[in-house]
C-alpha cells in the first residue's frame, strides 16, 4: 500500500480543518481498511427486518462481499448468519425463500435448523449411517453474526466485539424513544433501490447536512427552508439535521397518515434526519419514518437500498404511492452532487476541501469519526 | 424389491420421477418405502436416511418415525 495521508488535519477544529483525502474515496486498500475499522467493527445496518416478514423466511444477502443470509426463525426470532455449510463450505441458500423444516444444503444434505443447529448428517458415517464419532453436532452449528433490530433494520456486528447494540446506539435510542415501536413496512412500492457511482461516505456526507436544500431542492425548499433546520451532533455516534417545519402529506381531499400514537408535541412539526454511524441514514415524522442502507460495492460505487414505514399495517395505498415518489425525487436530486463530488475527488493533491464553521458541523463530525477511527485502527495495527 | 434389497423398478422409476419434479415430501415417502421393503438393514438404513433428510426438510408428519428407525439402528441419535 503507498504511503497513507496523515488524518490529522481532518481532526482540527471545523473553521480549521480538512476534509478526508482523495484516498478515502477512490483507492481499494483504503476501502478494504475502512470496511473492517468502520463497517465490521460496528453496528452496520444490513437489510430491513420486513425483508422476512414469516416464519421460515430466508434471504441471501452479500455484505461486503461475505455470503450471509437472514432468516425468521421458528421462535419468530431475526437472526444473521454466514451462508456457509460446515462441511465443505457450500452456499446453503441461494434465493429468498420459506423454509418448511430444515435448510437442508444442496451438497450432501447437511441439515440445518433456521436457529442454525446441524440437525442431520446424512451418510456422513457410511452409507446409510447418520453418525461418526468425529462429527460432533454440536459444535458444527451455522456461524452465527451478532445481530439485532431496531427502526425495522437489521443491524449486524461482524467483528463480534462491539459493544452491546443498545451501549452503541443508547443516545440515538433515547432521543427517538418515541419511535421505539413497531413500526409497518409500507410494502412492495415503499422500498427502492438507488444505485450511485460513489463512495458510500458521500451519501452519508451529503444526508447530514441542510446547506445544500436551497440549491439541489428547491421544491423541498418551500417548505423546508433552511433557517428552520437545526444540526444535530453526537461525536463519534452520529449526525444529522431536524426540521422545525414538517408538513404532512395531503391527498386532494385533504386526507393524511395516521399519526404515530402518544409523541411529544414536538413532532407536531418536527422532523429529523439522522446519519447513524457507519451506513444506515434514517428519518423520522409524525407519521411516517424511513431508513436508507448504504451496501459499499466498491469504492466507487454504493446501492443505497430504501425502505419507509408507517404507523400501522393498512394506510392508504394512494398517499404511500405518492410519499414514495415524493422520497424518490428527494433521493435522486442528490445523485448528481454525490456523484460530482467522487468525480471531484480524482483531482490530483485535492486537500479534501474545508467546511463552513457554521453549515458543515454535521458533515465534519461524521469526518472527525472516520478520522479518528481510521488512526487508531493503524495505530493498533502498527 | 430384489434379492440384494434395492426397490423394484416400478419403485425406483417413482423415486426418479419424484426427484425430478422437486418432490420433497413424495419422495421422502417412496424412500420410506423402499426402507421399510427392504430385507438388507443396511440398505433399508440407506434409504430411511434420505428418507429422513427430505422429512427435516419439508416437515414430513413421519419425521419422527423415521428417525426412531434410524434410531432404533444405531444410525441417529
Ligand atoms: S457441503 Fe454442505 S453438505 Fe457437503
Ligand atoms: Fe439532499
Amino acid at each position: 500500500m503507498e504511503k497513507t495521508a496523515t488524518l490529522d488535519k481532518v481532526c482540527l477544529p471545523i473553521g480549521k480543518a480538512n476534509g478526508l483525502p482523495n484516498e478515502h474515496y477512490t483507492c481499494s486498500s483504503v476501502f478494504q481498511e475502512e470496511k473492517d475499522i468502520l463497517l465490521f467493527a460496528k453496528w452496520s445496518g444490513l437489510a430491513v427486518s420486513a425483508e422476512i416478514p414469516n416464519i421460515g423466511d430466508v434471504v441471501p444477502i452479500h455484505f461486503q462481499g461475505i455470503p450471509l443470509f437472514i432468516v425468521r426463525t421458528k421462535e419468530n426470532k431475526v437472526k444473521v448468519f454466514q451462508n456457509t455449510c460446515r462441511h465443505r463450505g457450500m452456499i446453503l441458500i441461494d434465493t429468498a425463500k420459506s423454509i418448511e423444516g430444515a435448510i437442508r444444503c444442496p451438497y450432501h444434505s447437511w441439515c440445518y435448523s433456521t436457529d442454525g443447529n446441524l440437525i442431520s448428517t446424512p451418510h456422513v458415517g457410511g452409507p446409510g449411517r447418520n453418525l461418526h464419532e468425529e462429527i460432533d453436532r454440536s459444535k458444527l452449528g451455522l456461524t452465527e453474526v451478532r445481530s439485532h433490530v431496531w427502526m425495522g433494520v437489521i443491524w449486524i456486528n461482524l467483528s463480534g466485539n462491539a459493544p452491546k447494540f443498545e451501549d452503541s446506539m443508547k443516545e440515538l435510542m433515547d432521543r427517538w424513544a418515541d419511535f421505539d415501536r413497531p413500526l409497518f413496512h409500507g410494502g412492495k412500492e415503499s422500498s427502492f433501490t438507488i444505485e450511485i457511482a460513489a463512495n458510500w461516505k458521500l451519501a452519508v456526507e451529503n444526508y447530514c447536512e441542510s446547506y445544500h436544500l436551497p440549491w439541489v431542492h428547491p421544491s423541498l425548499n418551500s417548505y423546508s427552508k433552511l433557517e428552520d433546520h437545526y444540526h444535530i451532533e453526537y461525536k463519534n455516534k452520529f449526525s444529522g439535521q431536524g426540521t422545525k417545519v414538517y408538513q404532512q402529506l395531503k391527498d386532494k381531499d385533504g386526507n393524511v397518515f395516521p399519526d404515530f400514537s402518544n409523541l411529544e408535541a414536538k413532532w407536531d412539526t418536527a422532523a429529523e434526519y439522522i446519519a447513524v454511524y457507519p451506513n444506515v441514514l434514517l428519518g423520522v415524522h409524525r407519521d411516517h419514518a424511513f431508513a436508507i442502507i448504504l451496501i459499499p460495492d466498491s469504492p466507487e460505487k454504493t446501492n443505497e437500498h430504501i425502505h419507509l414505514f408507517y404507523s400501522q399495517e393498512d394506510t392508504p395505498e394512494h398517499l404511500r404511492l405518492k410519499n414514495s415518489e415524493q422520497w424518490r425525487l428527494v433521493f435522486d436530486e442528490d445523485v448528481p452532487v454525490v456523484e460530482g463530488m467522487q468525480k471531484g475527488r480524482h483531482a490530483v493533491n485535492f486537500d479534501g476541501g474545508r467546511f463552513s464553521p457554521v453549515m458543515d458541523n454535521p458533515t465534519h463530525c461524521f469526518h472527525y469519526w472516520v478520522a479518528n477511527e481510521v488512526q487508531n485502527g493503524r495505530m493498533r495495527k502498527s | 424389491m430384489d434379492a440384494c434389497g434395492n426397490p423394484d423398478e416400478d419403485l425406483e422409476k417413482k423415486i426418479l420421477v419424484a426427484h425430478q419434479n422437486n418432490d420433497g415430501l413424495k419422495l421422502a415417502e417412496l424412500y420410506a418405502e423402499a426402507a421399510y421393503n427392504s430385507p438388507n438393514k443396511n440398505k433399508a438404513c440407506f434409504f430411511m436416511v434420505n428418507a429422513y433428510t427430505l422429512a427435516l426438510e419439508y416437515k414430513h408428519p413421519k419425521t419422527q418415525s423415521f428417525f426412531q428407525f434410524l434410531k432404533k439402528h444405531d444410525r441417529e441419535n
